[in-house]
């Protein structure tokens, strides 16, 4: 058995992954009350910034700091373009995100291909942490992971767009009768959860295979995190992609992948049906 | 840098002649006195797997170009019919009826996935027409439609155990994705090792789409094992290298890569997954004339920079066998290829292959090769190996 | 003559298919406090959402000030200078009484807030408690005070005295009155209170059949009965 700290860190590692891809889907879902199908893709385009600027032999910083900038501009044309004329209608958003995951994957097979690339380790070290080698990029990932959340935190938590922001989740109209632009913070919210997704693609790009359909084996986690934590509440995901994240890398370490994603299904299940809200949730209102 | 001019070179010429031929054949079934033989491929174009569908293709349409610019089959032309199945069994079945019903193909070829095949086996067998698969698989699809011109389990295995335990040692690992082929590879896997006095240290499978292999990779780790045979294809597999790269388990266990083809060797990156064992029926590497001189066609009708794998090999071969039997035959028809098939044997790039009287699966020519720079050098000609098809 | 600051004009809304308002027209002057009364159920909170924007306009303008809001969005009509109490006041019960404060001007200062919490000193003995602890009396003054730190040139109030003590009833009414006449203020206040309408009010307009049925001013109400009858009376 791997030592406590190398489990801990694994763990903490997966669990920061989810979150940071939970976190975008969270604050659109929580704000806007889109369900954002095609969030993997975004993933995927963040991803794919990231291998654009590689074969054009930019460095993969680079690619980080781009890719949220791209993807973050493109969800504010999207916005705009598609899921402004849908709000307020469930199905057509889960339907108008789910072609637009789709023709997303279409383009990119169409200007990459439909194989797999990939990244190069941007920091190939390792550091010894308790008399054990554990990748640097990891430690790096979870660092970038705990920075970015915490920075949203504040962004929510500590300033008065984020008060706005949390008030129009509370009381949607009442907010905007207020004086607050729904439609600016509209677009700012899709934007910024779009921003993080690129963010997110960027930052686990040099872990996976690069392909048209990456965004699929994290978006189910991720909407299992969400559905855990809560609906409704910025905090929500930060607790459910913990316990996701957290027992499905336990379950692996101890049993296996297979019993591992059958434990988190079933947990997932179990929680949702005892706490239809959510760990953290909270009767939404009607509005 | 000069030989890849050369092959530019070689590929626009031959792309033009190509072009030529394709462009001549196409005004030509109105003057050729016979009608033209159809053969409807179900591949997966989109939905996850079209890597696959279009190394099959290469072949396919090499093998067309070659038979028609040869005179075609007994005065007919052949023709290709290409369906999208979009790595969807259910879809695979539509477009499979489709094809015998309203296009009345002479034969089916594809698809690539176990279960599309198995769903489409019930109309292959109640349209009673031929179906040649060319996918590496379990084994057990035997029927009388049905002829398998890829690998089985031990067709891969049955060197390749023996190969890795001598060259790593003697504690195998076992680990590929949850569904029936690599279980069946692992249950022939196992028996190999033990026959050959090693130790199984784990079997361990993965559901799809899993993204983070640490734990796993941890426990290979800690298990001792020297040897990993891999069998988790597809995207996922190359995040499982990527990560055990990182965590430096491909430091102490060399890998037996199942179901290798050369499409995964731009994945990894440079300087990447090196030193991974594979078997196969066909390798790009390959130093004999058969292998180079069909590389070389192949590239000089789809482009310089295209892998090619033993998927494109295997296709090929499968519709120069309708070829072979249909003319052995002297007729063209569903009956006639069927009958004609059992036991021939055809001439291919790597050399003679037989095609089973009874099991219907192809005994040919397999190489041991290894992962090395950017390629995959190959160590060994392992000579035929018999497959055992699983048909009881 | 000033310019009315509100002109509604032939407006029809409602709920679904179904109009509550038709073809209703009213004016409202500058500096005026208005009374709406009307049965229950007649539309008074539905002709207070339309203004607000959170009702569609089927038919009609509705000039605020020289601007047209017809179906503008509920932000453009508070930028446009309007603040909503609405009935049950829907302060935002996880924030403090200084965030609920602040969402109603993101750009309140320090003295604004300030400013707002003289109004009902209240507000300033719980700054640190949040919206939904605080008793109804409170929450309608936090309601008020945060509709008005957005310095509005029209304030409506839907049943402010709804469910609350009548010492607080009349505290809040004296800062409204005295918020009017410091201030210019035009209100526009939805009650069922008798003596809220008389302590407040220059004039009362009746609603009944979707539309304003009379108009009169306050003071002529108390001498009135017959007019209470009929458009009170259940
Ligand atoms: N959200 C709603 N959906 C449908 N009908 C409503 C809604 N709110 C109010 N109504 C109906 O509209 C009419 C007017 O209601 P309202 O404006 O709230 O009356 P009040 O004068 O008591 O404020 C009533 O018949 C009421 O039943
Ligand atoms: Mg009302």
């Amino acid at each position: 058995m791997s030592s406590v700290a190398t489990i801990v860190l694994d763990a903490s590692n997966y669990a920061l992954i989810l979150l940071l891809i939970a976190l975008g889907l969270a604050i659109i879902f929580g704000l806007m009350n889109v369900i954002n199908l095609a969030h993997g893709e975004f993933l995927m385009l963040g991803a794919y910034t990231v291998l654009s600027i590689q074969m054009a032999g930019g460095p993969f910083w680079l690619g980080l700091i781009a890719a949220p900038l791209a993807v973050g501009l493109f969800g504010l044309v999207i916005e705009e373009v598609v899921i402004r004329r849908v709000y307020h209608r469930v199905l057509d958003t889960i339907l108008a995100t789910w072609g637009l995951s789709l023709l997303l994957k279409q383009s990119i097979v169409l200007v990459f291909g439909p194989g797999s690339h990939s990244i190069e380790d941007p920091i190939s070290a390792s550091v010894m942490i308790f008399g054990a080698p554990y990748p640097a990029y990891r430690l790096f990932i979870m660092a970038i992971s705990l920075l970015v959340v915490t920075a949203t935190f504040l962004f929510f938590f500590k300033t008065r767009i984020g008060l706005a922001a949390r008030g129009v989740i509370a009381n949607r109209n009442m907010a905007a009768c207020l004086g607050i632009n729904t439609r600016n913070l509209d677009r700012m919210t899709f934007s910024l959860g779009a921003a993080l997704a690129g963010l997110a693609g960027a930052v686990i790009a040099p872990l996976i295979s690069l392909d048209p359909h990456l965004g699929l084996g994290y978006l189910v986690p991720a909407f299992l995190a969400i559905l855990v934590g809560g609906l409704g509440s910025i905090m929500a995901p930060v607790v459910g992609a913990a316990g996701v994240g957290v027992t499905e890398n336990l379950a692996a370490t101890f049993l296996s992948p297979v019993y591992a994603q059958l434990i988190v299904f079933i947990t997932a299940v179990l929680v949702i049906r005892l706490a239809p809200g959510g760990l953290l949730g909270k009767k939404r209102r009607q509005t | 840098m000069t030989s890849i001019t050369r092959r530019k070179f070689l590929g626009s010429a031959a792309a033009v002649a190509g072009g030529i031929a394709a462009s001549s054949s196409l005004s030509l079934p109105a003057l050729a006195s016979g009608g033209t033989i159809k053969v409807g491929a179900v591949l997966p174009f989109s939905g996850g797997l079209e890597l696959y569908g279009n190394q099959a293709r290469l072949g396919l349409d090499l093998a067309v170009s070659e038979i028609n610019g040869g005179g075609g089959i007994l005065g007919e032309k052949i023709e290709v019919l290409y369906e999208d199945n979009k790595t969807d069994p259910k879809t695979s079945v539509e477009r499979a009826t489709s094809l015998i019903r309203r296009d009345e193909v002479l034969a089916l070829t594809g698809p690539i996935t176990s279960n599309a095949r198995d769903a489409m086996a019930p109309t292959i067998k109640r349209m009673k027409t031929p179906l040649l698969y060319a996918t590496n698989y379990e084994g057990g699809a035997c029927s009388r439609e049905v002829f398998c011109f890829n690998t089985v389990p031990n067709q891969e295995l049955e060197k390749l155990v023996p190969a890795l335990k001598k060259e790593a040692g003697d504690s195998f690992y076992m680990f590929g994705a949850d569904y029936v082929w690599p279980q069946k590879m692992f249950e022939t896997a196992k028996s190999l090792v033990e026959s050959e006095g090693g130790t199984v240290a784990g079997v361990e499978f993965t559901p799809w789409g899993v993204k983070e292999f640490a734990p796993v990779i941890r426990r290979i780790k800690e298990s001792g094992a020297k040897v990993l045979l891999f069998a988790l294809p597809g995207a996922d597999g190359i995040t499982f290298i990527k990560q055990a790269e990182d965590l430096g388990l491909l430091e102490d266990v060399t890998v037996g890569f199942l179901g290798f083809a050369e499409t995964y060797l731009g994945a990894f990156g440079e300087g990447k997954a090196q030193n991974m064992w594979v078997a196969v029926p066909f390798a790009e590497s390959l130093q004999t004339p058969g292998a180079q001189k069909f590389v070389q066609k192949i590239r000089a009708q789809a482009g310089s920079d295209v892998p090619v794998s033993h998927y494109v090999m295997t296709h090929y071969n499968a519709l120069m066998a309708v070829k072979d039997a249909l003319e052995k035959a002297g007729a063209v028809d569903k009956d006639a290829l069927m009958d004609s098939m059992q036991g021939l044997t055809i001439s291919t790039p790597t050399g003679p292959a037989e095609i089973g009287a009874v099991d219907h699966h192809v005994t040919m020519n397999m190489y041991l090769a290894k992962t090395e720079g950017a390629g995959l050098s190959v160590v060994e000609d392992l000579g035929s190996i018999v497959p055992e098809a699983g048909c009881s | 003559m000033d310019k009315p600051v509100l002109e509604l004009d032939g407006i029809s809304a409602g709920y679904g298919t179904g109009l509550v308002l038709q073809d209703l027209s009213l004016t409202v002057d500058r500096g005026e406090v208005l009374g709406i009364m009307g049965r229950n159920g007649v539309g008074k909170s539905t002709l207070l959402k339309t203004l607000m924007g959170l009702l569609k306009v089927r038919s009609g303008r509705l000039t605020f000030s020289g601007h047209d809001l017809t179906n503008a969005p509920s932000y453009r009509v508070a930028a446009a200078g309007v603040g909503y109490v609405p009935q049950g006041r829907e302060v935002f019960p996880d924030f403090t009484i200084r965030q609920n404060l602040i969402m109603g001007n993101l750009k309140a200062r320090n003295d604004d807030i300030d400013a707002a919490m003289d109004l009902f000193p209240v507000l300033r003995e719980r700054a640190r408690a949040t919206g939904g602890s605080l008793s109804g009396g409170q929450q309608q003054q936090l309601a008020i005070a945060r509709a008005l730190i957005g310095r509005p040139a029209l304030l409506v109030l839907d049943e402010p005295s709804e469910g609350i003590q009548p010492s607080i009833v009349r505290e809040i009414g004296t800062t409204l009155k005295q918020v009017s006449a410091e201030k210019g203020m035009t209100i526009m206040l939805v009650e069922q209170n008798m003596d809220m309408i008389t302590q407040c009010c220059d004039r009362v307009v009746f609603l009944e059949g979707g539309r304003i049925a009379t108009s009169v001013p306050a003071a002529q109400l108390l001498e009135s009965p017959a007019l209470l009858n009929k458009y009170m009376a259940f």
